[in-house]
Parts: C-alpha cells; structure tokens; sequence
C-alpha cells in the first residue's frame, strides 16, 4: 500500500479501501446482443413511438420510433433516418459518441 | 397516495422483499402502512418474523384482530383477490384504500387477474426488474402490458459487474423518467431475510435501506393518481 493512501486510511480511520467504480459513459456501452434484440423489438418500438410522438412527428415522420428514443434523449436526428442502419445499436451508439465529442449533444 | 402495487417484472427479482422493507421503511419514516399479501406461498412473514406455518390476519378480519409488526399491518388478502371481493368492493366503495394510509399489494406470486382488478384503483404502480439479460428480454412484452402510468424499479443494481452495469445504463436510457429509483445489490438485504428481520433492524446502516428509504420518501410526496374518485371513502374495517 502507498504511504500516502495508508496515511489517508489512518486520518479516516479506516483498514481498506472501499472501490467506487463509476457507471459507463453510454457511449462506452458495449453492444451486447440482448440489447439490440431489445430495441428491434416491436413492442418497443410502439412504447418508444407512443412516449416521443412529439419528438419525431414533425421533423422526422418516417423515423422508425426506436430511433426516436436516443434522438429525444440526445438529440440527434442524423441517427434515425430510414433505410439506413441506424436502428443498429453499434452505429447509433458510434454516432452518440461522436456527437458528444464534437460538443453536439 | 394510498394504494401502490408492486410486482416484478419476472419472478425472482425481490419483489417480496423490497414490498415487505419499503413497507418498514415507510411505517418508519411516521406513515401508516399496510401490506396486502395475495398469494398462497408468500414469503413476506419471512421478513417480520412470522413462522411460515402462520397465517397472516384475513383482510375481512375484525381490526381488533389485527396488529402492526414492525410499524405494518399484514392483511392476507387472497382469497378477496381471487374471488374479486377485491375488486368489487374498492369499485362499489364498500371499502376504500384512499387516505394517508399507505396500502402496498405484493403482487408475486398472484395472478394477473388480481393486477388487472386492483389497477384502476391503484395510485401507482411498480415494477421491479433487475439488470440481467433475463429480465430485459422479458421487457418488450411488459411494456406492452403494464400501463403507461407504472413506473420501474432497478433492484440489485451492481456496478463492481460489467454486464450488471451496462444493463442497468441501457434500462436507464430506454425507460427515462418511467424509472424511479435503484436499490444497490447487497448481501445484507439476504441475511436479513435469513434472520427473519426487517433490514431496517438487521442492518440500518446498509446501503440497500439507504436506497429503499429514500424510495419511500419519494413515493410518500408523489401525487396521488388514483383513476376512480366517485365513491365514498370507507375504511377496510367497515367492510369487515
């Protein structure tokens, strides 16, 4: 153990450490396979479309509504147009993420 | 509010467990709470004590009959629920739930035509799931069921695992607001049970009462919903 995180356990009266691991950016998310079947799934996208019918009518009627769902929460319409490969989760996430380091989002 | 279900998104997930503490920690915090089991083979004597030989007090039982454990009042309501007494009675005002009182009805084990009776008088509904691939692939089909109004809980949140972890930011983003509130995993929650106790009793300082108490404060402020409001309020001893 480092001096000084021993001398910090001794001012706090503590013998060991107690890790805090911090959530994942979602950015950082890995794209397991159970949460893209999650997303594709019909149902899901009903409950998505119903609870952001505002977010995606207007601007973007096409929009298949899973995508509306990280567009509400993030803003970012380019993730959800049709036809293209946006209701794959890997790519949305890769476009979340470059969205937050150009300070979009 | 004065009538919240809560019931699990599949089974196994604590939802008997966090009904019977959430139940404590809101006696606790001064609210009049009861607790409303409807299934047979309920466990949540388990958690005030009770042998599980021993009958939890009718819901039609005389009110001198009945006593709080731990700052609750167990009521067994099932065979009410499963003849839809339930029901019935909260539809034509022979009983009511309204008031300060808080009723919580652990929905495990019961079955869906119990939730279905109760939901139009309930204040609030909760569902509880935990962060594994298990109870995400059941989501789809509980979203579709449940109405738009029940809100989630993330029980057994633990970030020290990877998978655990990104399940519960991937629940925190697909159902935003629609989730209220995350109990941390903790072994502590178990060996109360295995003690026969109340968490608040075994382990005050754990960091899953920390959480469910400051559930209870939330859902103590929140508004009530409560759909049906025609009739006139009548205590659950009236009915008796």
């Amino acid at each position: 153990m480092r001096s000084d995180v021993k001398s910090l356990l001794d001012r706090l009266n503590q013998s060991q450490f107690r890790y805090k691991e911090f959530a994942d950016r979602f950015s950082d998310l890995e794209t397991w396979p159970i949460f893209e079947a999650v997303i594709r799934d019909s149902r899901v996208f009903n409950y998505a479309g119903a609870s952001s019918v505002q977010a995606t009518s207007t601007t973007f009627p096409d929009s298949p509504p899973i995508g509306s769902v990280l567009s509400r929460k993030y803003g970012a319409p380019e993730a959800v147009s049709q036809g293209n490969t946006s209701a794959d989760v890997r790519t949305l996430l890769a476009r979340i993420s470059s969205a937050a380091e150009k300070g979009e989002i | 509010m004065a009538l919240l279900l809560i019931g699990g998104l599949r089974s196994g997930v604590g939802t008997t467990t966090l009904a019977a503490n959430l139940a404590v920690a809101l006696a606790a915090s001064g609210r009049s709470s009861v607790l409303l089991n409807l299934s047979r083979c309920s466990t949540l004597g388990l958690h005030f004590g009770l042998s599980a030989d021993q009958p939890l007090p009718g819901f039609d039982a005389p009110a001198a009959a009945t006593g709080p454990i731990n700052g609750v009042l167990l009521l067994d309501a099932t065979v009410q629920g499963q003849t839809g007494d339930l029901g019935e009675g909260l539809s034509s005002g022979d009983f009511s739930f309204k008031g300060e009182t808080i009723h919580i009805v652990d929905l495990s084990g019961a079955d869906d035509g119990v939730a279905a009776q109760l939901r139009p008088h309930a204040d609030l509904e909760l569902c509880v799931l935990v962060p594994n691939a298990e109870c995400l692939y059941s989501l789809p089909a509980t979203l579709e069921v449940l109405p738009e109004s029940a809100v989630f809980l993330l029980n057994r949140v633990d970030d020290t695992r990877r998978l655990g972890r990104h399940a519960a930011s991937f629940v925190r983003e697909l159902l935003g607001d629609r989730l209220i509130g995350a109990i941390q995993a903790d072994e502590a929650v178990g060996e109360a049970a295995a003690m026969m106790q109340p968490l608040s009793r075994y382990a005050p300082s754990s960091a899953a009462l920390a959480d469910i108490a400051a559930l209870a404060n939330r859902l103590a402020s929140l508004p009530m919903h409560q759909q049906t409001g025609a009739h006139d309020p009548a205590s659950r001893s009236d009915a008796a």
